[in-house]
């Protein structure tokens, strides 16, 4: 990923860049789900003010790219004008519209505002799911963590196979040193998805943070399992050589001996 | 040489070197939407402690310890080839309101202290991570005698290490530091800053890397 990243911002930063340069950008930030918010902008703000006709059926979403890697970057001024094509093309009532004017407001930081943007569409539409994970977003922005795990937990209940809002669940826990609970989201992500090898990962970083000798012999189980995952995973290697260094009472150690 | 403390009054210095204040910054920088934390490395110098280098560690999940322990074992490494010692760690919040250490961060540096008795805690201060810094953008705690981080007034002097200066620093103006730090984000050094993260990622890349700044 280090070295697409390179190529990435070069192609950004050269001013003769093509448009087929440019879409690759757009369209390898997308695919790696990268948040290079500022190589985004600068070609997508490129391919839509100078070669909107080539991006067809994308033109739109291109759009709102932009505008949310301006937000990123803290550039209102590409950010208002991109809102207002926005507003002209789908109207003031455009749920998807009034969300990035919610992100807008984010951006100044004025919560008060977004959220009341986004109860107002969420009692249109209660099922509108980015909309909803909005407003977890800016409870944690505003520091009220606890509310923001509520609100998070209020929706797995309704949107139990989002793997993004578990990772962004378990994130808080984590950070709220409740590793426990963490543990839990991990599972429901190991279940939701038992090939990616990022999943038993972090469970087993996890299970060696909480402690004990159980839990660091089943930490280097999900390590191996990690590994068999993703062969050379350095973390999970790290991991497996360390256990029966910090734990000489772990059965591996006694297995060797 | 023990700390002396009378009171909350510390009669020793804390001596940052340039280096180890722009990579952190530059840590920091890199990594804008997360919250990050890493090493410091130094020694203590006639009594004086100098931060001479940090070793950047992570940008997810700061708070998990089997990284953090690998990351401790490998510094110690590179550390006894340099005449160094781990002597603190620093921490950078998520949050941009948040300038106070997480309880994680306080509990990472304890552990350090436990084998440092002269440790230090570095808070970043987000809100002064600008392109154009016109203030120190870290404030610095220590260990008090009751076992909690306690703040200090200031960061620094900045300095390095010469065995023939009196007091056996050279010092570097504040002024100067802070347009170190200008130009390395003007010049996007932090593109080649590697930390803990980014060698998992890619074992090719280490986290000890020399940048000049």
């Amino acid at each position: 990923t280090m070295t697409t990243l390179k190529e990435l911002v070069a192609t950004s930063a050269t001013a003769g860049s093509s448009v087929r340069r440019h879409r690759e950008v757009l369209e390898k930030t997308a695919s790696e789900c990268l948040r290079a918010s500022d190589i985004v902008l600068s070609s997508g703000k490129k391919l839509v003010t100078e070669h909107a006709g080539s991006l067809g059926r994308s033109l739109w979403d291109t759009h709102e790219r932009v505008l949310m890697a301006a937000l990123d970057c803290g550039d209102f001024e590409t950010a208002d004008k991109t809102l207002a094509t926005l507003r002209r093309k789908f109207g003031l009532t455009s749920q998807r519209v009034r969300r990035l004017e919610g992100m807008r407001l984010e951006a100044e930081c004025d919560y008060a505002g977004a959220l009341k943007i986004y109860k107002n569409v969420l009692e249109q539409d209660p099922a509108d799911a980015l909309t909803w994970k909005r407003t977890v977003v800016v409870l944690r922005d505003c520091g009220d963590s606890k509310a923001a795990i509520e609100e998070l937990n209020d929706y797995l209940k309704v949107f139990a196979q989002d793997h993004e809002a578990w990772l962004e669940l378990a994130d808080m826990y984590i950070e709220e040193q409740e590793y426990n609970l963490a543990k839990f989201c991990f599972e429901e992500l190991i279940m939701l998805q038992a090939p990616n090898y990022q999943f038993h990962l972090r469970y087993a970083e996890l299970l060696f943070t909480i402690g004990g000798t159980q839990n660091l012999e089943l930490a280097r189980n999900y390590f191996a399992q990690a590994l068999e995952l993703k062969p050379g995973c350095l973390r999970a290697l790290y991991g497996i050589v360390l256990v029966p260094i910090l734990c000489p009472d772990c059965r591996f150690v006694r297995l060797l001996s | 040489l023990p700390k002396i403390t009378a009171g909350t009054a510390i009669v020793m210095e804390f001596v940052v070197s340039p280096v180890a204040y722009i990579k952190t910054i530059l840590h920091a920088w890199k990594y804008p939407a997360c919250a990050v934390n890493g090493l410091l490395l130094g020694k203590m110098v006639k009594g004086n402690l100098l931060v001479e280098d940090v070793v950047p560690l992570f940008h997810t999940h700061l708070n998990l310890t089997p990284m953090f322990d690998v990351a401790l074992f490998q510094a110690e490494g590179h550390c006894k080839a340099k005449g160094l010692q781990v002597v603190g760690l620093y921490n950078a919040n998520e949050l941009n309101t948040e300038n106070s250490p997480s309880p994680a961060a306080m509990k990472l540096a304890s552990r350090i202290q436990a084998d440092f008795s002269n440790a230090i805690l570095w808070q970043v201060l987000n809100t002064r991570i600008v392109e154009h810094p016109d203030k120190i953008a870290i404030r610095l705690y220590t260990m008090a005698p009751a076992k909690h981080w306690e703040v200090q007034d200031q960061v620094g002097p900045f300095g390095t290490h010469d065995a023939d200066a009196p007091k056996s620093f050279r010092y570097t103006e504040e002024k100067e530091v802070l347009e170190r730090v200008e130009n390395a984000i003007s010049m996007y050094k932090y593109k080649k800053l590697v930390d803990w993260d980014d060698h998992c990622e890619n074992c090719a890349l280490s986290v000890f890397t020399e940048i000049e700044v």
